[in-house]
């Protein structure tokens, strides 16, 4: 890394990366169930077609009934799955109550419900709460769904002032299939398209592509927007692949089963090792844990420009998890934090709630 | 590098006024330390890829948010 690089290139990037690490948590995504119709082979979250966990209505109402609680720091809320429109009448729930207290909708789908233009149209103007829609498509969704479902929902959004996203997964496989495919798409979204690459995690680490590994870290933090909701209640700092880590890790931020929204987003603010992972990624992270005890459990190769995938595979180790609950506790590194959060992304809470804390001043007192 | 190496009187700063303290750069690296593990990577990002121009750089950090920007680049 000892190429001259251009200063204000550097600054540049750093204003862009701030610009998407700024407010986290204004976007909440909550996932209705892990149910879909589907059973594309590259789904990280491994969503089932029969089985599968619902979020229970009645909590779905109780998160519905606490939003106006976070109304100013929620200002987006999405619906993923599992398929979000196999639960229209929760749909409805959230979406309500989020337009009420001011905030947009957004909803991730496979379009499956969009067999005709009259029957896109018709979901979509019975859904008059959603804002944004996200249409995911790719070689392997097009097994179950055609494109035409796409095009019919795309249109009929449009039709109706939405604002739509074709979310395409790029890396299936065939390169010559995928830009064909591509071009289809463009043919009737033009630029409305936002490419995302397949994370091999869940049912996708099965896959026989071949993944790019390699040995060096991305340096990209953490950028999630907020926290997602998962169908059992369990909340996880981002809706990317921790969904897929099935161990007890420090960044499971609560449950809504048993703590409020508002209580769990409060203490979300002072948890050291997501702010920990915001400021400095999983390279980061990596790095610490190299100079601990467990160096020896760390993986060898990254997944190639995907700090994701090297957070859950971090996350994915009990030993881990472990040593790094007992870290998130440590005075040292709650300062290094709540600093870097102050200095790097302008967010005062976690400072000022170490300063509100008589423990922590004598233990700075004693320093 | 951390609080530790804090003398007195920026001890003293620090636990009257934590936000303005931190504000200065040089407080800011005396407590972060700024080692390999508490080091944002901004050059390093725009150098992990050779040959990439400050606006794909921005693409792959967008596609890697979720963000829903647009995009205009071509598959792999």
């Amino acid at each position: 890394m000892d190429r001259k690089i251009d200063k204000a290139a550097v600054d540049d990037i750093e204003t862009f990366i701030y610009d998407r690490q700024k407010n986290y948590g204004s976007c909440l995504t909550i996932s209705f169930t892990n149910r879909c119709p589907l059973k594309c082979e590259h789904c990280f979250v491994d969503a089932l077609s029969s089985g599968g966990v619902d979020m229970d209505t009645k909590m779905v109402s109780n998160i519905a009934s606490q939003l106006k609680d976070l109304q100013g720091t929620i200002t987006h809320i999405g619906l993923t799955g599992g398929e979000p429109f196999l639960r229209p009448k929760e749909i409805k729930i959230i979406s309500e109550a989020a337009n009420s207290m001011g905030a947009s909708v957004g909803v991730v789908s496979s379009g499956y419900w969009a067999r005709s233009k009259l029957e896109a149209e018709r979901i979509i103007e019975a859904n008059e709460n959603i804002q944004h829609y996200n249409l995911s498509t790719d070689l392997y969704h097009l097994k179950f769904v055609p494109l035409t479902n796409i095009k019919n929902a795309y249109e009929a959004a449009k039709k109706n002032c939405k604002e739509v996203i074709v979310r395409f997964t790029e890396g299936c496989g065939d390169s010559e299939k995928e830009k064909l495919l591509m071009e289809e798409i463009r043919k009737f979204a033009g630029k409305d398209i936002h490419v995302q690459s397949i994370n091999p995690l869940g049912r996708a680490a099965h896959l026989h592509e071949e993944f790019h590994f390699a040995r060096k870290k991305s340096p990209i933090p953490c950028l999630s927007s907020g926290p997602i909701i998962c169908e059992d209640g369990v909340v996880l700092p981002c809706c990317n692949g921790l969904v897929a880590a099935k161990t007890d890790h420090p960044l499971i931020l609560g449950n809504v089963a048993i703590d409020s929204l508002s209580t769990i987003y409060r203490k979300t603010s002072t948890n050291t090792i997501l702010h920990f992972l915001r400021l400095w990624g999983s390279y980061g992270l990596y790095e610490l844990l190299r100079k601990s005890s467990l160096s020896n459990l760390l993986p060898k190769k990254h997944l190639y420009y995907n700090p994701c995938h090297t957070c859950v595979k971090l996350f994915s180790m009990p030993q881990i998890d472990e040593y790094l609950a007992d870290l998130s506790m440590d005075f040292e590194l709650r300062l290094k934090v709540a600093s870097g959060l102050m200095y790097y992304l302008k967010e005062p809470i976690f400072i000022e709630e170490l300063f509100k804390d008589e423990d922590f001043k004598m233990k700075l007192g004693a320093q | 590098m951390g609080v530790s190496n804090l003398n007195d009187e920026q001890l003293k700063e620090f636990a009257n006024d934590p936000k303005k303290f931190i504000a200065v750069k040089k407080n800011m690296t005396q407590i972060i330390g700024l080692d390999s593990s508490t080091k944002r990577r901004v050059a390093d990002i725009l150098q992990y890829e050779e040959g990439l121009s400050k606006a794909q750089v921005k693409d792959r950090i967008s596609k890697i948010a979720g963000t829903y920007e647009t995009v205009t680049y071509t598959t792999k």
